[in-house]
């Protein structure tokens, strides 16, 4: 809705009470005295309403703070709220367009500076490539610095400060540098692969360690000591510990059984020991290597076992190889473990020395393979 | 004029404002509200404020 001066007049008249044409006089004075302003005064303040100015020939009318907050009744308390998380960019006024300009310009000024140290960078390490081949590689960054210098005091049209020059080579040899950067990168690579390679040793030490633990190695040791006790006589050559009296391809479990507990599973048998044996010489004394198998010896005996096998046949078979001159051989039943073995032995002794002693009268393959036990 | 013209002239003008009426004067000006809507600010540390909206009186002057 408009209100135009007539009805402002109307509405003054009708608050003060007084005539149309009154009202109408004072507000051509106030008009007068508004306008007045533009010439002689540089302000008219109104109290409770606001300041009339002239700024460049222009009224300009600045509302009173009173006259504001009464217009903003309805917005009373509210107050700017901070957004957090809203950035915006900044808005691109006149004068920040300005700015970016005059930034893309300096910008681009730098850029064309880099560029020159760029050349430059390029420049000093083709010549300092060139000085490598003639010269020691030690001297060459000074070499390498001189003539960046000397390129900056020839491109260069602006009077260029001594810092400056400074800080371009200092720029073009840093720059140099991240130029050779590239190269060093494959040395971030060793680390790796040398964690590989301990990764790798790692894991081989494990399974070496479990493959040991689960006994693939000590499975080759029972399958060699395993038919050592089957058939002990096939290794009888082989085991040359020749001062040790104890047979190690027979249970060395057999003398402790045989000495502590005089089982009754033990049944002796001799042998007629054959008839190649002469007999002239059987005193049929006692103990003895040669002679006849004394089956009375009461408190037992030692003797020589030369063989020690499943079966009676083998034994015997055995048995009958044993070459040599009458000799008292006597084939003895036992059970080791439940196992039977039949035991080939040879001579009979009253102690543990004098069969030591015979020992020595074997021949060969029985001499370094055999063990003393006692029986009786 | 005398105070009590001007008092009755600008509690005129600003009931009519306030109603958002338009006031013209001849030889003067208009008086006139406009409102101006919230808005986003930005400082220049980059925080973000929702302004909140305020009406505002607009003086244009005859010439």
């Amino acid at each position: 809705m408009n209100i135009n001066k007539k009805q402002l007049i109307s509405f003054i008249s009708e608050r003060t009470g007084m005539d149309r044409s009154e009202a109408d006089d004072q507000l051509k004075k106030l008009i007068e005295h508004i306008q007045q302003v533009g010439e002689d005064q540089n302000k008219f303040h109104i109290e409770g309403f606001g300041t009339f100015t002239t700024v460049q020939d222009r009224l300009d009318f600045e509302p009173a703070d009173v006259f504001e907050t009464e217009i903003n009744n309805r917005y009373a308390g509210m107050k700017p709220i901070e957004l957090i998380g809203a950035y915006k960019e900044p808005q691109t006024g006149k004068i920040p367009a300005l700015e970016e300009e005059e930034a893309e310009k300096e910008a681009s000024h730098i850029d064309a500076e880099e560029d020159k140290k760029d050349e430059m960078a390029a420049r000093s390490e083709a010549q300092s490539r060139k000085d490598d081949k003639v010269e020691p590689p030690e001297v060459m960054p000074e070499k390498e610095e001189e003539p960046a210098e000397k390129i900056v005091d020839q491109e260069s049209t602006e009077t260029v400060t001594d810092k400056e020059e400074v800080t371009a080579s200092e720029s073009a040899a840093e720059q140099s540098q991240k130029t050779h950067k590239p190269s060093g990168k494959p040395s971030k690579d060793p680390i790796g692969r040398v964690m590989l390679i301990i990764l790798i040793v790692l894991i081989l030490a494990a399974a070496g360690w479990f493959a040991y633990d689960f006994g693939l190695f000590s499975e080759k040791q029972g399958s060699e000591q395993l038919p050592a006790q089957e058939n002990p006589t096939q290794q009888q050559p082989e085991d040359a510990e020749a001062a040790e009296t104890v047979d190690p391809t027979v249970d060395p479990a057999a003398p402790v059984v045989n000495e502590g507990s005089p089982s009754g599973n033990e049944t002796q048998r001799s042998i007629p020991a054959g008839n190649e044996n002469g007999g002239a010489s059987v005193d049929n004394k006692p103990y003895g290597l040669y002679g006849e198998p004394n089956t009375d010896l009461a408190g037992g005996y030692y003797t020589i076992v030369i063989h020690s096998l499943r079966t009676r046949e083998l034994a015997e078979e055995l048995a009958q190889k044993v070459d040599g001159p009458n000799f008292r051989i006597n084939i003895k039943q036992v059970t080791i473990d439940g196992t039977t073995y039949f035991r080939v032995s040879i001579g009979q002794f009253k102690t543990n020395a004098a069969a030591r002693d015979a020992i020595p009268k074997l021949p060969e393959p029985l001499k370094s393979n055999n063990f003393i036990t006692y029986s009786r | 004029m005398d105070e009590q013209f001007l008092e009755a002239l600008t509690a005129i003008i600003r009931e009519q404002i306030s109603r958002k009426n338009k006031v013209h004067i001849d030889g003067m000006g208009a008086f006139r509200l406009e409102h101006q809507k919230q808005f986003q600010k930005q400082y220049d540390n980059g925080r973000v404020v929702m302004m909140p909206p305020k009406d505002l009186v607009r003086f244009t002057p005859d010439n």
